[in-house]
């Protein structure tokens, strides 16, 4: 059908961000579950850094969707995605201003 | 309930809560907070739960084409906008009257896809394996189905994103996920296949459930061992619930959704 356009090589970049998406939580599990064994502050800062990593996944991804659309010269959705993000922003921002 | 059992909860309400996708926090945080833990340390668990859940449920979404990015991306938004100023509006609605409106909404959501038979979008021979994905510059795509192509177009979209931006306000009023109003919105309203619209739902509420954990954190409101258990709990509960959805034909992943929904509905009432 000619009715519209898909990118090429979309399934191969997902298939990698999937795997890349994988790969990061593999080790996001192995820091958590060595976290919750081993006592005291060094098993507190793997924790950390485990639900660290699994909180920055979700806006990398976005991050990532920005690149791939700007990229195929989507700018509405790139530019859609960048107010997603600044939107999510406000939150945070607004609770460390206040810290 | 001890780090264990929380993390059992954690993967048996994350695991359905991506098959329908609603999120497994409007399961788990009632659940906890039945158990005897307080709403402030239970929250931030939710939260998690959604985030780790949604990113591991990524991978087969992503390979099957059912998470459509660019319809994530654009509903999102509105609901983030609502959730900002629904935030600012907190007050303003009795939290008990708003809880059984939602109660009543999702019932309508619930009977609304149960009742409905067969499926809107089905396997068009016109469309080829090229076909499948997104397509650049709209928020139509394509999916593979039984070793067919089901292509979709969402319609009425702008009562669709007003329903996003209520279901945004919502949560910025009460603080109830909002996954329950978006994926039957997507279904129903917008006519998405309830698989794109449980996996797109899946991706976009771990962005939104992202930040308000940053929120949380900043705040120093998170248990760490008990953030980590519902994170190793989650992140099993994500991939089994994306590997039985995948495995489901659309009307049965509805009526999932539907008994889901109602499930829900009881949950809100209990807690009103």
């Amino acid at each position: 059908m000619s009715d519209h356009r898909v990118d090429p090589t979309q399934a191969g970049a997902e298939e990698r961000v999937g795997l890349a998406i994988s790969a990061t939580l593999l080790v996001a599990a192995v820091l958590a579950l060595v976290g919750v064994v081993v006592p005291g502050d060094w098993g507190t800062g793997l924790a950390t850094a485990a639900i660290a990593i699994v909180t920055a996944i979700p806006i990398v991804r976005v991050g990532w969707l920005v690149k791939r659309w700007a990229g195929q010269r989507d700018t509405k959705y790139a530019w859609a995605a960048v107010v997603l993000l600044a939107l999510v922003a406000v939150g945070p921002v607004i609770a460390l201003l206040q810290h | 309930m001890s780090p264990l059992e929380i993390a059992i909860a954690a993967g048996f309400t994350s695991g359905i809560g991506t098959l329908g996708g609603l999120g497994g926090a409007i399961m788990l945080v009632p659940l906890l907070v039945l158990t005897g833990m307080p709403v402030s340390e239970a929250a931030p668990l939710g939260l998690i739960s959604v985030v780790a859940a949604s990113s591991a449920a990524a991978r087969r979404q992503m390979r099957e084409h059912t998470t459509n990015h660019r319809l994530g991306v654009v509903t999102e938004s509105a609901s983030t906008a609502g959730a900002v100023a629904g935030a600012f509006a907190a007050g303003v609605i009795s939290d008990v009257a708003l809880t059984y409106v939602l109660a009543g909404v999702a019932v309508v959501a619930a009977l609304a896809g149960g009742k409905r038979k067969g499926m809107r979008w089905k396997v068009d021979e016109r469309y080829g394996t090229d076909d499948v994905g997104e397509w650049i510059g709209t928020m139509n795509g394509a999916y593979s189905l039984n070793g067919g192509v089901v292509p979709y177009y969402p319609k009425r979209v702008g009562l669709g994103l007003l329903a996003m931006g209520v279901s945004g306000i919502v949560t910025g009023i009460s603080g109830v996920g909002g996954g329950f109003i978006k994926t039957p919105a997507k279904s129903e309203l917008m006519h998405v296949p309830v698989k794109v619209s449980s996996s797109t739902t899946t991706f976009s509420i771990g962005i939104t459930a992202a930040a308000a954990l940053l929120v949380k954190a900043v705040h120093g409101d998170i248990d760490v061992e008990l953030a980590a258990m519902v994170v190793l709990g989650s992140l099993v509960g994500g991939q089994v619930g994306s590997l039985v959805q995948s495995k489901l034909s659309p009307p049965t992943v509805r009526k999932f959704l539907s008994v889901l929904l109602l499930v829900v509905a009881v949950i809100l009432v209990a807690r009103a």
